[in-house]
């Protein structure tokens, strides 16, 4: 017969335990920053970010790859924003809980876990081939706007069931219209929550890569229109190490790519512990 | 001059299947203070609610009977709740400004409703003398709203009510959270606004209401028990329940 | 009309355009590969594990088998140490700790899938080939670098289930004499347990759907994998391998590859969902 061992013991074993691993996954965390820097972060000098792909990538920088990016991003949140927003003021103030808000929630839900190769699969045969948009920033646009609405529906409705039921009740008092209340003390109330939700969405769009490659394509000309494709950082840094085309130049994508995406979230975080703690 | 400018025609209220008021009549008149009394859950804050329409927000609710502001039903469906609402104020029992600065939580209303933008500063300054809060904060206007104390924060909002230059002001227990020299310098402001408002004191401070009011209803599980003049009433009420309550042996 | 109406009828438009994506989603992925099933015959095509899409075969057994198991390989890694993570921040360290470690633990979620798949490809791959034999890339691989991504998931998801645990039970086990660890083991994990289990439910979700790194790590091998060592091809890789140039019945033969995977996928939300209510 084993022992019986002294609580204080297998207490003492357990946080042991415990803490090891979670210093594991620190431990993870901190060698994937550390290496990605270490190698990276020497080839990002002003040529690497400023100058075109030479070459397949061999030689040159990431320009058109970074504005790649940017157009694709900023698309997709433009388009996505609106339609988060709006669905998440439709859900926390005009409708009560009811079937009609349980669809919406659960179908928001079913949507934030659906696989991007999914959407991909989707993005490509509908918007690249059906709709004829072919690989380009709009097809790339449309379908990572579909992958960040649930982020931004979500972020949203909380940020907005956040603020005091009081203001509100304040201002109908006051004679303000639904609408009225809505612009003038919700939404600005909530803005900061709003905003971290749209912030995850761009960390979330930058670090796409299955989406994009089957939507926006590969190519590395620079776009200059909605219908050009456009080979984003993260897709670019997947091919450059995929075919073994560059190590530096992937080391220099990757760290770029990864230091922007953490920059964003940490503010992204930063920006909601704010609000949390001034409502609590 | 009319007799009345609210009048209560046998008002029922129903929360699902709780009924918060039953078959209450009753008439404010004009430039009077009415004061409400009555324990915890007697339906007073309920009534309150329903002379703005404020009730609209809960679901589920039922009303019967009528309610006039002066020629008008105010639960008639035509009635314009937005209008209504200006016209009738309510300055809620815990002190909420919006999180704007002082100026802005009294321009808000005024400007949204139309009101001509040369005139705002005008209606800060006499909305702040009304409250007598004007001298208290004056110089910082700018300030967020949220940095005043409690006592201040309350006679904000009764301003933030006044600037909307209502006709009726409902007060929901205004001063439950509030020191002793605050309450005096609320209920000494009210006596200032008898003048030009018909006021609603709704309050389960007996003594508040034997101070400050002209005329009292005594509100017992959603019914009326007795109405009447403060005075009158407070010395020799005419129903045992009501002599209970105002010398503290209820319940 | 007055405006009041109109914001909401507008913004109902809005949110039903919302879900609409969704279900556009939904029609178009088993409109495009329904009709290839039916062809195959669901048996077929589900456990044969011939796949020669040129050649007119669609079997994706070796597929299905491979995703679960790299899913399961990847639960075992993951679990425990998100779990632990989670028990830490939640029950055994100090508020100032907790603000510093619980966003640091949280940008191990904003590092790109590429990222973990090259860091996979060069560091993990050769340890497994020099050490424990075989190509390297291969399930082991691919269920080591999943456990990592679903940490995130895992540890965010429990620690919202952890602290919903009200301080009360806590309390009343420590006035019995029982021990922190006695406290959280018997009394703090039976009471989150439904929330740690939808954290577990939905760390399975991201696995089973991540492609860009499985693709980088797990060999692509189209066979039932034999031993962890072996190289595998998921559900997920095979649709991003092969979606560049497929045409006519092959693209239709991805489409229903991808409907296998949304089904997986919507059950273990749906039983998420539902678990999560219950409690």
């Amino acid at each position: 017969m084993i022992p019986r061992l002294h609580p204080k013991v297998t207490q003492a074993a357990a946080k042991t335990l415990l803490w090891a691993l979670t210093g594991l996954t620190l431990l993870i965390l901190i060698f994937i920053i550390v290496n990605i820097s270490i190698k990276g972060l020497p080839q990002m000098t002003l040529g690497f970010l400023f100058q075109d792909p030479q070459d397949m990538g061999r030689h040159g920088g990431i320009f058109s790859t970074i504005i790649a990016t940017i157009y694709v991003t900023l698309l997709a949140i433009v388009l996505a924003s609106p339609l988060g927003v709006g669905t998440a003021i439709y859900l926390t103030e005009y409708t009560r809980e009811g079937w009609a808000t349980r669809i919406i929630r659960f179908g928001s839900e079913c949507l934030a876990g659906v696989p991007s190769i999914i959407l991909g699969l989707f993005g490509f045969v509908l918007f690249v081939m059906k709709l004829g948009f072919g690989w380009s920033i709009l097809s790339g646009g449309l379908t990572l706007a579909i992958m960040v609405l649930p982020i931004i529906i979500r972020t949203s409705e909380e940020a907005i069931k956040a603020v005091p039921q009081e203001y509100r009740e304040v201002c109908f008092s006051l004679g303000l219209s639904q609408w009225q209340t809505i612009t003038r003390i919700v939404l600005p109330s909530a803005l900061p929550g709003i905003t971290t939700g749209i912030m995850l969405s761009v960390g979330r769009s930058l670090g796409e890569t299955a989406v994009l490659l089957f939507t926006a394509g590969s190519a590395l000309r620079m776009p200059t229109t909605l219908f050009d494709s456009g080979r984003t950082m993260a897709v670019h840094f997947y091919i450059l190490a995929r075919e073994g085309i560059s190590m530096p130049n992937a080391y220099g994508t990757a760290a770029i790519l990864m230091i922007s995406i953490l920059l964003i979230n940490l503010a992204a975080y930063t920006l909601m512990q704010r609000l949390v703690k001034r409502y609590s | 001059m009319k007799e009345y400018k609210i009048r209560l025609e046998e008002l029922s209220f129903f929360f699902g299947d709780f009924q918060a008021l039953d078959q209450v009549s009753l008439e404010i008149r004009p430039r009077e203070i009415f004061g409400l009394m009555g324990p915890a859950k007697s339906g007073k804050s309920t009534l309150l609610r329903v002379l703005n329409r404020m009730c609209d927000l809960i679901p589920e609710v039922r009303v019967t009977g009528r309610v006039w502001l002066d020629d008008e039903d105010i639960l008639s469906p035509d009635c314009d709740v937005v209008n209504l609402r200006r016209r009738v104020g309510l300055v809620l029992s815990k002190p909420m400004p919006l999180p704007r600065s002082i100026r802005e939580n009294l321009v808000l209303a005024p400007r949204l409703a139309g009101r001509e933008r040369g005139k705002m500063e005008e209606l800060v300054e006499t909305s702040l003398k009304a409250a007598q809060l004007w001298e208290e904060v004056k110089d910082r206007l700018n300030d967020s709203a949220l940095k005043l104390s409690g006592g201040q924060q309350q006679r904000l909002c009764l301003a933030r009510t006044l600037a909307m230059e209502p006709e009726v002001i409902l007060l929901d227990e205004p001063t439950s959270g509030l020191d002793p020299i605050s309450t005096a310098k609320i209920e000494e402001t009210l006596s200032q606004l008898k003048k030009h408002y018909t006021i609603i004191l709704v309050s389960n401070n007996t003594k508040q209401i034997a101070r400050a009011t002209d005329r009292t209803a005594y509100l017992l599980m959603s019914r009326i028990i007795e109405i009447g003049d403060t005075a009158r009433i407070f010395t020799i009420p005419k129903d045992k329940r009501t002599d209970d309550y105002i010398s503290g042996r209820f319940g | 009309m007055d405006q009041g109406k109109f914001v909401e009828r507008v913004l109902f438009l809005l949110a039903l355009s919302s879900i609409s994506s969704l279900v556009v989603i939904t029609v178009f992925i088993f409109l495009e590969g329904l009709p290839l099933i039916f062809q195959t015959g669901l048996t077929d095509f589900i456990f044969s594990s011939h796949w020669a899409p040129t050649k007119g075969h669609f079997g994706i057994g070796a597929m299905i088998v491979s995703s679960l198991l790299v899913t399961l390989g990847a639960m075992v890694l993951g679990v425990p140490l998100g779990l632990a993570c989670a028990i830490v921040l939640a029950e055994f360290s100090s508020a100032r700790v907790r603000a510093f470690l619980k966003p640091t633990l949280e940008l191990l979620a904003g590092i790109p899938s590429v990222v973990y798949g090259f860091l996979g490809v060069i560091w993990l791959v050769p340890l497994i080939r020099n050490y424990l034999g075989g190509p390297g890339l291969s399930l082991l691989a691919a269920a080591v670098i999943l456990g990592i991504m679903i940490l995130p998931t895992v540890i965010s998801i429990s620690i919202d289930a952890l602290t919903a645990v009200p301080d009360i039970y806590r309390d009343g086990s420590i006035a019995l004499g029982a021990t922190e660890w006695q406290t959280v083991r018997r009394v703090v994990l039976p009471a989150a347990s439904s929330g740690i289990i939808t954290a577990v439910i939905l760390g399975m979700g991201r696995a089973v759907g991540e492609t860009m790194a499985v693709i980088m790590v797990a060999g692509n091998a189209i066979k039932l994998p034999a031993s962890i060592l072996d190289p595998v091809r998921t559900l997920t890789s095979n649709i991003a391998l092969e979606l560049g140039y497929a045409a006519g019945r092959h693209r239709e033969a991805l489409f229903a590859t991808g409907i296998v995977l949304f089904v997986i996928i919507m059950i273990l939300n749906l039983s998420a969902t539902l678990i999560t209510r219950r409690r």
